[in-house]
This record gives structure tokens, C-alpha cells and sequence, in this order.
């Protein structure tokens, strides 16, 4: 069964659902990187899914994270869930909703913006443009990026 | 978005066109009156408006006209002008623009920024203490120069609302176009149209704003038939420093202009405008035509900053 091979329930801490296969890591970075902060760390990839066939899931013991940080979730993992666990139970569940601006978090990616200068200290900025469907400008030169455009975007 | 817009000018930085309310602009504008030709405006001039602030230009990228009216304009109402222009050399050193930008914000009250990135005026902006007027990012805007443009337009033609718009030419990485049709978003214009060789059309980005803000443009590929019922004429050059590819360059190059034949198919009361400077899409042969309109538009280039400068430096 594939049951057996999830890894046990936590205890308190997060868990991310639902996150489309093999983007768990893009999650993990998204969330600041817990692991390299000494979190304990599980992840399942491709596991199977019924709405999705097949998802990643991703628990961080002892870490729960703000609104903010589900949020930037979207640009990833849109239809994600995020359980919060107490004494192992799912004491919270949020959806993703996409924050109004993205700071330091996509690349854009025209030659002639300046955000893309070499050797300035200007960090990427993205703001909402549309929600449905989801696409984020540039603030320094407007160029619109859209759910493809995320992932190769995405500064690791 | 637009209801977050303030009206006043004072301290604020003009970083695009988008960023203005039809009411700023109107002020705008019954300051630029003041300051156009005229009697009246010898007076004001005279009376050393900006005496003691020192107005910093820092062109990272050619420009005589646009540099040369803000300085006049600076001048005429006593400023003082430091211009970094001919410092440029000693970036390539390696200092960044952040630095330069902090250090020209140490030694003046406003700063006038023209640069080849886009974003670059409102990345300064996010440095400076003091108000950046964007003189031109890239291929995206150039607010001042919408803003003389309609300013010749309410001059010339008494109206912005209501009037047909015919634009021509390089409108893919024109900035004055994307900034004037930002700027006519806060009026009502009657029919607007773009004319251009396919390759040169608008760029997605700045059709989906227009489209935010609910103004609707037409593409019309036969200019022919485009110019016959335009009331304004908004013809740009060929943007040769920003098409990536040359050979692609010499391929557009020449691939549209404005005759005497086409001028002639145009209503009696059509003016024809062009930000300057023009290569062969405008002939010299139009220039006598009382049509022409762009000397006295290029003309308007001063009273437009003055009033711009003063306002925003709190003393008209
Ligand atoms: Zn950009």
C-alpha cells in the first residue's frame, strides 16, 4: 500500500497538500528553506492523488508559517492546502489565495529591465495583475508573467 | 487604482503617466499656460521662482531636446542646474546607479533621470529623497512628454476629449506613444488607432493597460484609409537603439512615412505631431503645412517643465 510509505503523522507543525508532483522542493524554498534551518523535514513526492493522479506533500515539524508565506504559494502550488497540526491534529486547514506583491520571489525576465541589471542592489518585484488567471507584473517594466512563466522564474 | 491617485504635485515623483489624475494634469496645465509665451510670462519668469534649489539632470542615454528643456526651464526660473551627462564615462568604472543616484540625491532638490532600462526612474525613485522626474526608461515611459503633448493638443485643438487618434510608426518601443495613450486613458478620446508595420506594433504589456483602463484601439494597416478621419496625427522614428536585431532594423527602415499625399487626404483642421527628432518618416517637405504641428509642440516643451518643476519643488 501506499499508505505505508508516507511518513508518520507529526505532531505539531505543518503540513502541505496537494502540491502538483515534484514541486515540493520549489515549495520548501518558497517557505525560506526550513530544512537547512534544522526543521525536521518530510517529503512525499509523487504520491497518488485522486483530484490531482499524482501530488507532493510536504510536513515541517515544530514550524508554522504566516499568511504571507501561504500565499506565495500560489505561484506554484495554487490549489494547495495547508494543514496546521497540534498534538496531531489538523487544528487549522488554509487555502492559498495569490499576495498582492512578490518581493525577491520571480525573476523577470526582460534583458532591459532594470531589476535585471548585474551588480545592483534592486530586488525583483511582482505585483497581482490578474487572478483568473493568474499572472503577476513586473514593477519596474510591466512585463506580465504567467503560470508556466512562474516556474522557470522562480529564484532558487 | 486610479482613486488612490493624489491630484497635488508637491514633492511627488512623476514616474509615469499612470500615476496622474485628469485633475493633476489639468493643473498641470493652467500652470504651463502661465509660463507659455506672452507677456505675462516674461514677468514670471523673471521672478526667480526656484532661486537657490539646484535641479540635477542625469541623462544615461543621448538626448539634446528633452535634456535642453529641462535645463532652460531650470534656468529661466533661476535654479541652478549640475548635470551628470558628461560624467556618464566614469560609471562604466563600475560605480552602480544606486550609488550615483544617492550621491546626485545629496547634491540637489530634484533629480531628472533619463536611462535605457526600463524601471530604471522608478528604482531611482525607491533611492532618492528627493522627487525623480522620469525622463524616459527604456521603451515604456516618458510622462513629460505625454504631458507637453497634450498640452500642445489642448492648445492646438482646444479638447483632448472627443478627438480621433491616429498613431504611426514605431509603436513598439516608442515610449512617448505608450505614455500618451497612458495619459489619454484619463480622457475620453473618440476613435484611436494605431498604424504600423506588423513587426513594430504594440507591445502586449501596454495593450492589456489600455485595456484595464477601458480604452479600446483599433489596428488599421492601410494608412490610407487610417488618416482620413484623425483629428490628431502622432507620427514617431524608428527606434534603432532599441530594435535588438540590425538586420531586422534595415528591414524597417523606411517602411513607413507620412507624404504630402497622405497629408493632403487628412481633415482641413488635422494637426500632425511628432516628438522630434524625425528621421524619414516625416519629410521636411510637410513642415509648411499649417498641419505641422510639431515645432510648436517641441516648443511647448519648456513652459510644460517649468510648471512641472515648480510645482513640484512647491512654489507656483
Ligand atoms: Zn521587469
Amino acid at each position: 500500500m501506499a499508505k505505508a510509505m508516507l511518513v508518520e503523522k507529526i505532531e505539531a507543525g505543518t503540513v502541505i497538500d496537494h502540491v502538483p508532483a515534484t514541486r515540493a522542493p520549489m515549495v520548501l524554498r518558497l517557505l525560506g528553506d526550513p530544512e537547512t534551518r534544522g526543521y525536521t523535514v518530510a517529503v512525499v513526492m509523487n504520491a497518488k492523488s485522486r483530484r490531482l493522479g499524482q501530488k507532493d506533500i510536504v510536513k515541517v515539524e515544530k514550524l508554522e508559517i504566516s499568511k504571507a508565506q501561504v500565499d506565495r504559494l500560489a505561484v506554484i502550488a495554487p490549489d494547495a492546502t495547508v494543514n496546521r497540526i497540534r498534538n496531531y491534529r489538523v487544528v487549522g486547514k488554509t487555502k492559498v489565495e495569490p499576495e498582492r506583491r512578490l518581493t525577491g520571489i520571480l525573476r523577470c525576465p526582460s534583458p532591459t529591465c532594470i531589476s535585471s541589471r548585474a551588480g545592483e542592489p534592486v530586488k525583483s518585484k511582482f505585483e497581482l495583475y490578474t487572478e483568473k488567471p493568474l499572472t503577476y507584473a513586473c514593477v519596474y517594466c510591466s512585463r506580465q508573467l504567467s503560470a508556466n512563466d512562474f516556474l522557470t522564474q522562480l529564484i532558487w | 487604482m486610479a482613486g488612490k491617485l493624489k491630484n497635488g504635485w508637491k514633492g511627488r515623483d512623476v514616474i509615469s503617466s499612470l500615476d496622474f489624475t485628469r485633475e493633476s494634469f489639468e493643473l498641470l496645465f493652467n500652470a504651463s499656460e502661465e509660463f507659455a509665451e506672452g507677456a505675462r510670462a516674461r514677468a514670471r519668469a523673471r521672478s526667480d521662482l526656484l532661486r537657490g534649489k539646484v535641479v540635477a539632470t542625469a541623462f544615461f542615454e543621448p538626448s539634446t531636446r528633452t535634456r535642453l528643456s529641462f535645463s532652460s526651464a531650470a534656468a529661466k526660473l533661476g535654479a541652478s542646474v549640475i548635470d551628470l551627462s558628461t560624467e556618464v564615462s566614469s560609471l562604466a568604472k563600475g560605480e552602480s546607479f544606486s550609488d550615483t543616484l544617492a550621491m546626485l540625491d545629496s547634491y540637489s532638490d530634484i533629480i531628472v533621470l533619463r536611462h535605457p532600462s526600463e524601471g530604471a526612474a522608478l528604482y531611482a525613485s525607491e533611492i532618492c529623497k528627493h522627487p525623480v522626474v522620469n525622463a524616459g526608461d527604456g521603451s515604456q515611459h516618458h510622462p513629460t512628454q505625454a504631458m507637453l503633448d497634450l498640452f500642445t493638443i489642448l492648445r492646438l485643438k482646444g479638447r483632448v476629449d472627443g478627438l480621433n487618434y491616429l498613431f504611426v510608426g514605431d509603436l513598439r518601443y516608442s515610449r512617448t506613444v505608450s505614455s500618451l495613450l497612458f495619459a489619454l486613458t484619463r480622457y475620453k478620446p473618440g476613435r484611436v488607432t494605431l498604424t504600423s508595420p506588423p513587426a513594430l506594433g504594440l507591445k502586449p504589456e501596454t495593450r492589456s493597460v489600455l485595456v484595464r483602463y477601458g480604452m479600446s484601439v483599433r489596428e488599421e494597416q492601410n494608412i490610407e484609409r487610417s488618416v482620413e478621419s484623425a483629428d490628431v496625427i502622432y507620427v514617431t522614428r524608428l527606434q534603432k537603439e532599441r530594435i535588438p536585431d540590425q538586420v531586422e532594423y534595415q528591414k524597417l527602415k523606411g517602411s513607413y512615412r507620412l507624404t504630402e499625399g497622405l497629408l493632403e487626404a487628412t481633415k482641413a483642421d488635422c494637426i500632425v505631431m511628432h516628438p522630434l527628432p524625425r528621421t524619414e518618416e516625416l519629410p521636411t517637405s510637410l513642415d509648411a503645412s499649417p498641419k505641422a504641428a510639431y515645432m510648436r509642440q517641441a516648443g511647448f516643451g519648456v513652459p510644460v517643465r517649468m510648471a512641472l518643476l515648480s510645482l513640484i519643488l512647491g512654489v507656483a
